[in-house]
């Protein structure tokens, strides 16, 4: 017998939920969550060095790595004394909220103040999962091209804040940042846009006192 | 193949099954699903990637039917716009060029599930996971 059924659910509520368990268990500890989420080789993990050398001694922080494969990511951040933990997915382009479970449960970190996602480096797919963070970051290294944020437009709608990285190779490359700029605000009117260059350890100040400010109040929210 | 509309795939057909299981449980015949034109999905490959999923199992040849589902366009100038801009997100007012508000559009919805209910009840549950 043939039957027709109403249904009316979200695809992804699977996700959505686990993700809002995950959002209620870092509200309790008063975690903050940045999900990062670039393309491949725009400077994420080396963004997170420089972050947390900047935090040490601060602020407690710890790292999931997503990554097709290797621990390499992981390998660096544990060096500078930051636990992290390597979520490999063997070839899906993004990391779920299943995922990050899985990877806070392996990675049984100590309580900390910031927890850094750094997403596979992809602009398409990772911009469709929520993983429980308090907000998206996306960065663009100026080598990519100004052109990204229109091309690969919902990434940069969604992000509360964009960052421009690789910035001492301004001189070298073609990048028009005032063009950038008025992409990323048409896109996303109420987001913020930080400029840095990790090696040259430029504008890492302002992504921390960032950081701290959202902590902050965060932790106020919730009393 | 690890193509964004393959994750997307699995989530829908999982959706869909557990509709069903709810209902009794039988095989699946039709899913319909509204897809919005914000939603990163392209819905020739998510029919591909639908095929790939279903091929082999109980709910082989089961039908995926996409209802699109365009954005709201609004005007600072104008009001809402009807006609369809250029772009996706960037758009800008065909009237008089300012920057679109662009809303909505961001659907993906599991409709409706049509099965051929089993009346043994003897189907089994969704055995892929999402890699």
């Amino acid at each position: 017998m043939k039957q027709v059924v109403n249904v009316k659910r979200r695809a992804l509520a699977a996700n959505e939920e686990r993700a809002e368990a995950l959002r209620a268990r870092f509200a309790d500890t008063g975690t903050l969550v940045v999900n990062l989420i670039s393309s491949p080789g725009s400077g994420k993990t080396t963004l997170l060095e420089a972050t947390v050398r900047a935090l040490d001694g601060e602020l407690g922080c710890a790292v999931l790595e997503g990554d097709v494969a290797t621990e390499r990511d992981a390998d660096r951040i544990r060096a500078l004394g930051v636990p992290a933990h390597q979520i490999l997915t063997g070839g899906a382009c993004h990391l779920d909220a299943r995922l990050v479970e899985g990877g806070l449960e392996a990675g049984s970190f100590p309580e900390v103040d910031i927890l850094f996602i750094e997403n596979v480096g992809n602009l398409i797919c990772p911009t469709t999962y929520d993983l429980g963070e308090d907000f998206k970051v996306v960065l663009l290294s100026v080598a990519e091209g100004d052109d990204k944020p229109v091309k690969y437009p919902a990434i940069f709608a969604r992000a509360e804040i964009a960052v421009i990285s690789k910035t001492d190779l301004l001189p070298h490359v073609p990048f028009d940042l005032d063009a950038v700029r008025e992409q990323i605000a048409t896109l996303n009117p109420d987001g913020t846009i930080l400029l840095t260059s990790s090696l040259k350890d430029q504008g890492i100040d302002a992504w921390c006192e960032l950081l701290r400010s959202r902590l902050t109040a965060k932790r106020r929210a919730q009393g | 193949m690890p193509v964004h509309e393959m994750g997307i795939a699995i989530e829908v057909y999982r959706t869909c099954r557990e509709a069903v299981e709810a209902n009794g449980g039988g095989r699946l015949q039709q899913a319909r699903l509204l897809v919005g034109e914000l939603s990163a999905v392209e819905p020739e490959l998510l029919v591909y990637a639908w095929e790939a999923v279903i091929a082999g199992g109980p709910d082989a040849g089961a039908e995926l039917e996409v209802e699109w589902r365009p954005a709201i366009q609004h005007c600072a100038g104008c009001g809402e716009v009807h006609e369809r801009a250029e772009g996706s997100w960037l758009r800008l007012c065909p009237d008089c060029g300012l920057p679109l508000q662009v809303t909505g559009g961001d659907e993906l919805d599991v409709l409706q599930v049509s099965f051929e209910a089993d009346e043994s009840g003897d189907v089994g549950t969704p055995e892929r996971t999402a890699s």
